[in-house]
């Protein structure tokens, strides 16, 4: 290894140790981004990088997704839009045993192509969801897994914060993926509901004491369902067919649900504050992770460490997929303990690199690696989602919500193998995209 | 004093960067209609990209007090809590130096960025603007880490001055 390279390990060192101590990943990034850059180059030249690559960042066009797609998120969040999902998807599968846990899984893929966030949809589901289930007599296990589990796909169907940070540091298009994240993210809301099936047939004291009436006529249900249902054909619908970019479908989207959250008069001045400071928030630690991760990428190149990682690996002569698998288990693993993004961010700039030299397509890449930031969220010890579950069912010890999320895990692990065996899952819409 | 200055943040950073966001919704969506009229926007995207940067500003430092920044909370955690106390300290002080120096040499770049002219090139909105803009949003994410930093320290006391006490029979 060349001194460069051994510079690029310290570097990671360093950043691992920051993170550690409980400085916040963005910050830890920039730190050892403009301190290694600085030996690595100069002192100066890591000044430019790290001011030219803040600016940019801050006045990247398509970075205006985030800061939209989360209020629009929001927005649909007090507009009461996840109630009417949920009696919606109710009606829908409710007459299925176990169907207020298959409703939630149904509602919660609903609510995520008007959110990109996970956690917002866990939450917000949550909320909507566990009381009923509670009241059914549902068992822990089966109704906070569902929750937590289903909240996942926030970050896979689109809109999703995932893409949009993985297409900047890679590159790609944000269009493209979000369309290549919508059949894995209705092959994996499937994979959930036959997870329920399976846990009603072999734990049916897990569903309670019976189903319950069904909240509405289907009609009427999903009657009320219908501007969400016209929201999100204007924003993926506009971004599939090329009649809007991803930014244009996003200010829309925003715009629409903002209406209709005035039109039921879910909005008060209190509620849109908190929506705007929410919306601020979010986009806020997003940009503090996508400054570090400017500033760390070009320290990493420099160090020559990708190149180095792609050619032993390479030289190894290992099986492409063999590969994949080794990085893939490196990621479960290590989503154990890291947070998602932080994660993401962190490890693209060696990995990016590999994946490509073996020839896999980066938007596919994408796909896989949302994926595997979604079993992070639900993996012990750090499984946000099962942490924010906790806080709408407080009632539930944290062990049995991670012990609920296990065979949705299972599902998504089936949906990766899937995704690898049959790629054109994710590609199909992507390349037939006007 | 501490929870004002938090309000002051809160609010201004919140005015400013929520007035940017509608602006950008509203413009985003206007230069979408108008396109589809053969009537797009001039420097639509431009002053996309200036709003952008304008919700940037205001949002880290939101972020940041609010406590929202990403941190790995676990292993500090289960250290004695005269030690965490430190860790957290200096963590604090990194992160609150770093983002005064981007703050500082952002301004610096703004006279560059004036010198030079530097200017976008539909609308000419000058570039020299944008990085105080931006220098602004560092200084204050900066102070955003000592006022976060001051109100996690109050509340730990406050909570072992209440362990130390005991709760009331």
């Amino acid at each position: 290894m060349t001194p460069d390279e051994w510079i690029g390990v310290a570097g990671f060192a360093a950043l691992m140790g920051l993170i550690v101590l409980r400085v916040p990943v963005g910050i830890a990034m920039l730190s050892v981004g403009l301190a290694g850059t600085a030996v690595l180059n100069t002192p100066v030249a890591a000044i430019y990088t790290m001011t030219g690559q803040t600016f940019e960042i801050g006045t990247l066009y398509s970075l205006a997704v985030l800061p939209l797609f989360i209020l629009m998120g929001n927005l649909a969040s007090v507009g009461g839009l996840s109630r009417d999902l949920y009696d919606a998807a109710h009606s829908l599968v409710g007459n299925f045993r176990g169907g207020l846990a298959s409703a939630t899984i149904v509602g919660c893929a609903g609510f995520a192509a008007l959110s990109g966030s996970s956690i917002a949809s866990a939450v917000t589901m949550g909320r909507v969801a566990y009381p009923e289930m509670k009241r059914r007599g549902y068992g822990d296990r089966l109704s906070t897994g569902a929750i937590a589990a289903g909240g996942t796909l926030g970050i896979l169907l689109p809109p999703s914060t995932g893409f949009v940070l993985y297409a900047i540091l890679t590159e790609e298009s944000i269009g493209q993926l979000f369309m290549a994240g919508v059949l894995p993210g209705l092959l994996l809301t499937g994979l959930f509901l036959v997870v329920i099936a399976i846990v009603v047939r072999l734990v049916p004291s897990e569903v309670g004491d019976g189903e319950v009436a069904l909240p509405d006529s289907l009609a009427r249900a999903m009657w009320r369902a219908l501007p969400i249902v016209f929201v999100v054909a204007i924003t993926i619908g506009g971004i599939y067919f090329g009649l809007l970019t991803p930014v244009e479908a996003a200010g829309a989207g925003a715009f629409l649900t903002l209406l209709f959250a005035l039109g039921r008069r879910k909005l008060s001045v209190t509620s849109f504050a908190r929506v705007v400071i929410a919306t601020l928030e979010t986009t806020g630690l997003c940009f503090v992770i996508l400054v570090g991760a400017m500033v760390f990428a070009p320290f990493v190149a420099l160090s020559g460490l990708p190149s180095l990682v792609s050619t032993q690996i390479i030289a190894a002569g290992f099986d492409a997929y063999l590969t994949l698998a080794l990085i893939l288990v490196v990621y479960a693993i290590l989503g154990m303990v890291i947070e998602g993004l932080s994660l993401m961010v962190i490890t693209l700039p060696i990995v990016f690199p590999v994946i490509v030299q073996l020839g896999f397509d980066p938007i596919w890449f994408g796909v896989i690696m949302v994926l595997v930031l979604e079993m992070g969220l639900i993996s012990p010890p750090v499984g946000v989602n099962c942490f924010v579950v906790k806080s709408v069912a407080t009632d539930v010890p944290l062990s049995r919500i991670f012990a609920g999320v296990l065979p949705f895990w299972g599902a998504m692990i089936v949906c990766i193998v899937l995704l690898v065996f049959f790629p054109q899952i994710a590609l199909l819409l992507p390349t037939a995209m006007f | 004093m501490i929870e004002a200055l938090r309000r002051v943040i809160l609010w201004v950073a919140g005015l400013i960067g929520g007035a940017a966001v509608l602006a950008l919704m509203l413009l985003t969506l206007a230069d979408a209609v108008m396109r589809t009229l053969g009537r797009p926007i001039l420097g639509a995207n431009e002053i996309t990209e200036v709003l952008l940067l304008v919700v940037v500003a205001a949002a880290i430092p939101i972020s940041i007090v609010s406590g929202k920044a990403i941190a790995i909370e676990g292993p500090v955690a289960r250290l004695p809590s005269r030690i965490a106390g430190v860790i957290v300290f200096l963590g604090m002080l990194l992160s609150a130096a770093l983002m005064a120096f981007l703050a500082y040499h952002s301004f610096r770049t703004s006279a560059d960025a004036r010198d030079f002219g530097e200017r976008s090139a539909i609308l000419h909105i000058p570039h020299d603007v944008l990085y105080v803009a931006l220098s602004v949003g560092a200084g204050s994410a900066a102070l955003a880490f000592v006022l976060y930093w001051l109100i996690e320290r109050s509340a730990d006391d406050h909570g072992a001055e209440t362990s130390e006490t005991g709760p009331d029979p």
